[in-house]
């Protein structure tokens, strides 16, 4: 497949314009930047230019207006629309590409959720044979993993050429998921973050936010803690991820997908996160300009200092990690007694039943959810975990001294523990970070 | 003089950075070693059976932990990874970027004298632990650092921009056929990397064009007239590789075929560049 003309609508969004800039960069191909106004396309080709570190594909960033969407969609190879996760929006602009495509042109979503089916549907014949779901993560440049979603009107033999195209030219880890609410990364990345908000609530006596976050932190196998990756993503993004899932699909994980009050509050407060200078954390200046990180307390609706949880298991979890040693880490955390280690243990174990079963309904194959998980959130593949927890007799025996994990695992196919994934080229010895 | 075989070995991962990690030498080299038994089938057990036989000895190379890591006698710490090392002979071989290849020459003469039947040679370094700035001063130690390299910053770049100055005056090639060809290598080194699951820019966007854009924001010169694409960029990682003799080949390979080291060697210039 070469593609030589590539129209992105929606390039001023964060994702759009880095993602033009990967298209240019990788697909050697001119990328036609079209936003709302000439300033805001300027602006995003300047964006591209820096998320990928090449000034050489500046010639092929052609900055544009919708005014020119007519000339640039229609002599495009390629259109990918990257506007806001809005619907409405999302249809208008669907209509528009219909109307000034081409025959032969690839249309593409890069929508994280909503329905591939129903913007296909807006397309004639030909149109929806060649439309597809195009999920890349953010910041597309560094996170390579992509989400590929045909439709029933999939044409397959274009289908698969893209597919490749994308994998092979555009350098993403590619999986082929089914046309579900979140697809698949976002679905157990975000219902295991939306727990862990959960569980910050019931703990918000005893720190709440941070103190979660201080049990599941980068030790756990993640680049960030769960928390302050809501945060960094945007509490408002993480609200509408959940509500949407939940109301399409009220049967999955239906408890944890329920978002908890005070995050509704801090989203109707504007208070959505890192973007918004205050969320679930906040920086504050003191008299003397030096800056301070502060968490938001639960229990008193307020902003306090970090505190230093004593965690011993984590600081021997932290030990063991900086010696490279993981399985004895991972030991340290099953034999741990604490009431701590028992919740680290808890979201971890809920993090392989989740993955498995999303991966089982989604995409058909666990080895998915961890391509899904360590390229697209740099969080350890949960099949590894289930490994360095001693597969199915290893949870079995957590099932027998704790309550919550027993009750979690009702109903689930704990053959599946047992499943060894299809070989990945993925070590997981990276994402365990050794620190707290 | 007897045979020497490469039984084989493992790298690394390139691209990881151990520092952020915060992971630290003794992680890199456990890790590289499970990796490296992997490949090969030998296990600790093996090097201890060796060990009590006084038929196994440890090459570390290594260029500059001191200042890096803030870590000596690297010879020493493979007993970190397991007692299989206790008593083993092993110690750290410096010769700048050559530091593995002058511990594979000092394996290969063991082997060769009939001393030893495995070598155990191991490359490592852990550069991301500092700074652009620091990095390239702690480079700046493997010329003459008291005349060359001492207060410059970026010292090694500038040093090879000086010997691009000197190849460009002593070759009628021209200077802008130089050039491009410097920018072909880099394009053609950044494809290549990309076939290799284990390169450091293996994800990473260079192509002809972006390599001959230099002095702009992406590619800033930093010696002289060469540019960041024409440099290599330090990284951390690690390398194990067995070499074993005719005995051990025999007792303990099953392999019909197997490379054989039939020569090699190295010869030093003089460090101060401007007196070569």
């Amino acid at each position: 497949m070469k593609i030589n003309n590539i129209c992105v609508l929606g390039a001023n969004g964060t994702i759009g314009s880095q993602i033009a800039g990967l298209l240019a960069a990788f697909c050697d191909a001119k990328v036609y930047l079209v936003s709302r106004t000439m300033e805001k396309s300027i602006k995003a080709k300047e964006l591209a230019v820096k998320s990928v570190r090449a000034d050489a594909i500046a010639p092929l960033l052609i900055p544009k207006t919708y005014q020119d969407a007519e000339e640039c969609i229609g002599s495009s190879d390629w259109v990918f629309e990257s506007v806001p996760e809005d619907l409405a929006i999302k249809e208008e602009t669907h209509r528009m590409i219909a109307r000034y495509r081409k025959p032969g042109t690839l249309v593409s979503t890069g929508t994280s959720g909503l329905s591939i089916g129903t913007l296909a549907s807006l397309y004639d014949d030909e149109g929806r044979s060649l439309f597809f779901g195009t999920h890349f993560f953010n910041p597309p440049y560094s996170l390579p993993f992509l989400e590929f979603v045909e439709t029933r009107w999939s044409d397959k033999s274009v289908a698969d050429g893209l597919f490749s195209y994308l994998e092979n030219t555009v350098l993403r880890k590619a999986i082929h998921v089914k046309d579900r609410a979140a697809f698949l990364g976002n679905r157990i990345g975000f219902i295991f973050m939306n727990e862990v908000a959960q569980f910050a609530d019931l703990y918000k006596d005893r720190g709440g936010i941070d103190y979660m976050d201080a049990i599941l932190g980068p030790f756990t196998g993640r680049a960030m803690a769960p928390l302050a990756t809501v945060d960094f993503v945007g509490i408002d993004t993480h609200k509408s991820i959940m509500e949407h899932l939940h109301a399409c699909e009220p049967d999955f994980f239906s408890t944890e997908c329920i978002v908890p009050d005070y995050v509704s509050r801090l989203v109707e407060d504007g208070r959505v996160g890192k973007k918004a200078g205050a969320g679930f954390f906040k920086q504050e200046y003191d008299g003397t300009g030096r800056r301070r990180s502060l968490v938001y307390d639960i229990a008193s609706d307020s902003y306090r200092p970090y505190k230093a949880y004593a965690l011993p298991f984590a600081d021997r979890m932290v030990s063991l990690l900086s010696d490279g040693l993981y399985q004895k880490a991972i030991d340290v955390l099953l034999g741990d007694d604490s009431e701590e280690a028992g919740i680290c243990r808890y979201f971890l174990v809920k993090y392989i039943i989740c993955s498995y079963r999303s991966a089982k309904e989604v995409s058909g194959n666990i080895a998915d959810a961890d391509i899904a998980m360590s390229y697209g959130f740099n969080w350890v593949p949960p099949s590894s975990l289930c490994m360095l927890f001693g597969r199915r007799k290893g949870i079995e025996r957590l099932m027998g001294n704790d309550d919550r994990i027993r009750e979690s695992l009702k109903g689930f196919d704990m053959d599946l523990l047992d499943e060894k994934p299809g070989m990945t080229d993925i070590d997981y010895r990276r994402y365990f970070k050794a620190s707290r | 003089m007897q045979k020497v075989y490469v039984l084989g070995g493992q790298q690394s991962d390139f691209e990881r950075n151990f520092s952020k990690e915060k992971k630290g030498i003794v992680a890199i080299l456990r890790e590289t070693f499970d990796d490296a038994f992997l490949a090969t089938g030998l296990d600790y057990g093996i090097i201890g059976k060796l060990a009590k036989e006084n038929r196994v000895t440890a090459f570390v190379g290594n260029f500059d932990a001191e200042q890096y890591c803030g870590q000596g006698h690297l010879g020493s710490f493979l007993t970190e990874l397991d007692p299989a090392f206790y008593g083993v002979p092993s110690a750290r071989y410096e010769a700048a970027c050559a530091s593995s290849s002058v511990a594979i020459d000092a394996a290969i003469s063991k082997i060769r004298l009939g001393d030893i039947d495995l070598a155990v040679v191991v490359g490592v370094e852990l550069m991301k632990t500092v700074d652009s700035s620091i990095c390239g001063d702690y480079l700046g130690t493997a010329a003459y650092y008291q005349k060359e390299a001492r207060g410059k910053e970026y010292p090694f770049p500038k040093l090879f921009g000086k010997l691009a100055d000197a190849s460009i005056d002593r070759y009628p090639i021209g200077e802008e056929r130089y050039m491009n060809a410097l920018a072909r290598i880099s394009d053609k080194n950044y494809r290549n990397a990309k076939a290799n699951p284990l390169a450091q820019t293996r994800k990473w966007f260079m192509n002809y064009e972006q390599a001959s854009h230099r002095g702009t924001p992406t590619n800033s010169l930093v010696g002289g007239r060469l540019a960041i694409s024409d440099c290599s960029q330090v990284t951390d990682g690690a390398v194990v590789l067995f070499l074993v003799s005719e005995k051990f080949k025999q007792l303990y390979i099953n392999k019909e075929i197997i490379p054989e080291i039939n020569g090699g060697g190295y010869g030093l210039l003089r460090s101060c560049l401007r007196t070569r």
